[in-house]
């Protein structure tokens, strides 16, 4: 469990401060897949560097299975239980080889050798990179070195797993590989997911979107409740699925569709009109 | 013909165990006044070919023109680099000065202009991206939203006045108004100035949506060019290659299969919604 209450967080800058969070709450159970989403600086980032300890709150508290991130003996507890995944791959890959830079996480916690091998084997194997462990990490492309960053989290073995918009930097197929394997990771092996996106694509796969503005949280709600939202979601700077807008088009032509959130939702419910 | 590339090939560390062509015998011409799409998965060659376009890089074989002029012999690549700008990706990252208009000064001031024509330029070009010259000039570009940032930076190479743009992802990680504040301003310096336009992207609703033209890239090599009709229509061939089509000819395929009788080549939201109501019609009748 996670549990962030009141947490206020201020960048002090040479001649201003900037309220980055204000006094924001917010609880993500274990199992949940929960997508962040929000306009450039609306402070998404800033809370999900939170949620291991990246940052500290200014006021408030963000708990880690009860474990205050603000405690500092608690890091090393906190930082193993979640990992964290950041746009470019190329800025978290640190080896020269791809099973070397799986092993540095547990390497670092101290697991003993023979258990370092059986996490990499099935870090690479949950992120379908086993055939590539010997290569070097530059030969590959950006949809594999995203999933090797993710395995190198995962050989950590985190409950919880942030990833601060991993796809933005890839093509569509690497996208699409990053995306499969992260929604895997939450159905199959349980991994909580929490993942800042600007991709409507990407968030309608979730349990709850949370939508952020001004540092605060403006909508949280199931994608099929949020994207109900259409005034809420202008200010958040979120477009609708172009599933749904196609079907709120058809439904004023007088067609009884349900709002689709996706082209294969939509595609089912046009062929049992008839 | 603005830019006309003729069987180009380049190849990194040429003669070296590590030798990698990155563009393979590429022929490729784009007129003044074009909107064209450069798409292509990662590793295809598109950031090594629009280096070629002004001079940032030489082609191992081949020629490449610059309004009917070689560059090198008989353009230089300086006058090159005025005339194509380029804006690479996350061009933000390039701002350093500590006011926007010295920021976007900063070319012009290169090109030895006299203080009134850089000023002239840096309204102009302000205007240009949509950013009040008085609200803008004095402040810290750091202290900006994303989408302002990337704004100045492209404000940065129109001060140059280039008569052709080429940008890479000028929308990648910008949220969904950021993104088409960009992508409303590259449509009208395209339509009111008539500025030659090549975008790279990954994104094929925005492709299908802004472009006259899409050329596709892969492993070096120019596999399809043509109107974004003819070209998402190669569905299948697109997947291979790891690229996609646009979120409504994806429909409209899936539709076609279930025995929907559908045009495919639509990516604009009423087209599509009144090509299913006709087929819906069609259907019921």
């Amino acid at each position: 469990m996670i549990e962030i209450s009141n947490l206020t967080h201020v960048y002090e800058q040479v001649d201003r401060e900037i309220i980055a969070l204000k006094d924001l709450s917010l609880n993500i159970r274990e199992g949940e897949f929960v997508v962040f989403v929000g306009r450039n600086g609306s402070g998404k980032s800033t809370l999900a560097k939170h949620l291991n300890g990246l940052l500290l709150p200014t006021s408030g508290s963000v708990k880690i299975d009860g474990f205050e991130t603000s405690l500092e003996e608690n890091l090393w507890k906190i930082r193993q239980r979640v990992g964290m995944i950041f746009q470019n791959p190329d800025n978290q890959i640190v080896a020269t080889v791809v099973e070397e830079d799986v092993a540095f996480g547990p390497e670092n916690l101290g697991v003993p050798r023979e258990e370092i091998r059986r996490h990499i084997d099935e870090a690479l194997r949950s992120v379908h990179m086993s055939e590539y462990a010997r290569f070097e990490p530059h030969l590959l492309s950006g949809g594999q070195k995203q999933r090797v960053a993710i395995a190198g989290v995962l050989a950590m073995e985190p409950k919880y797993l942030v990833l601060d918009e991993p796809t933005s930097m890839l093509d569509p197929k690497g996208k699409r590989e990053v995306i499969e394997i992260i929604q895997k990771l939450n159905k199959e092996q349980g991994v909580t997911v929490i993942l800042v996106t600007h991709s409507i694509e990407e968030s309608i796969y979730a349990d709850r979107i949370v939508g952020i503005g001004r540092g605060q949280i403006v909508l949280d709600a199931s994608p099929r409740d949020f994207f109900g939202e259409t005034e809420l979601l202008e200010g958040l700077g979120v477009d609708m699925p172009s599933a749904a807008l196609l079907s709120l088009k058809l439904q004023k032509e007088g067609y009884e569709i349900s709002r689709a959130l996706s082209m294969e939702e939509l595609a089912d419910s046009l062929c049992s009109l008839n | 013909m603005l830019i006309e590339l003729k069987n180009v090939s380049f190849t990194y560390m040429p003669d070296t165990p590590l030798a990698q062509q990155a563009i393979k015998n590429v022929g490729f011409s784009v007129r003044t006044g074009e909107f064209v799409g450069l798409v292509g998965p990662t590793g295809s060659g598109k950031s090594t070919l629009i280096q070629h376009f002004n001079g940032l890089l030489e082609p191992l074989a081949g020629e490449v023109l610059i309004d009917g002029r070689r560059i090198g012999s008989e353009i230089s690549a300086l006058l090159v680099r005025q005339k194509i700008g380029v804006v690479f990706q996350f061009p933000e990252n390039q701002l350093f000065e500590d006011t926007v208009f010295k920021d976007v000064a900063f070319g012009p001031r290169n090109l030895k202009c006299s203080d009134e024509e850089i000023e002239e330029r840096v309204r102009s070009a302000l205007k240009m991206v949509g950013l009040d010259y008085f609200e803008f000039k004095d402040r810290s570009p750091f202290t900006l939203s994303g989408g302002e940032m990337r704004r100045v930076a492209i404000a940065g190479v129109l001060a140059m006045n280039p008569s052709c743009l080429v940008l890479d992802e000028p929308t990648s990680g910008l949220d969904s108004i950021g993104k088409r504040e960009i992508l409303t301003h590259l449509e009208r310096l395209n339509k009111e100035h008539g500025l030659t336009i090549i975008l790279i992207s990954h994104d094929m609703n925005e492709i299908a949506r802004m472009v006259d033209r899409v050329v596709v890239l892969n492993e070096g090599k120019i596999e399809f060019d043509g109107s974004p009709k003819e070209v998402f229509l190669k569905r299948d061939d697109l997947l291979k290659m790891g690229l996609d089509v646009p979120e409504y000819a994806s429909l409209l395929i899936k539709l076609n299969e279930r025995g929907f009788d559908v045009p495919l080549d639509l990516f604009e939201l009423n087209e599509v919604k009144d090509s299913i109501v006709c087929a819906l019609e069609r259907r019921s009748r």
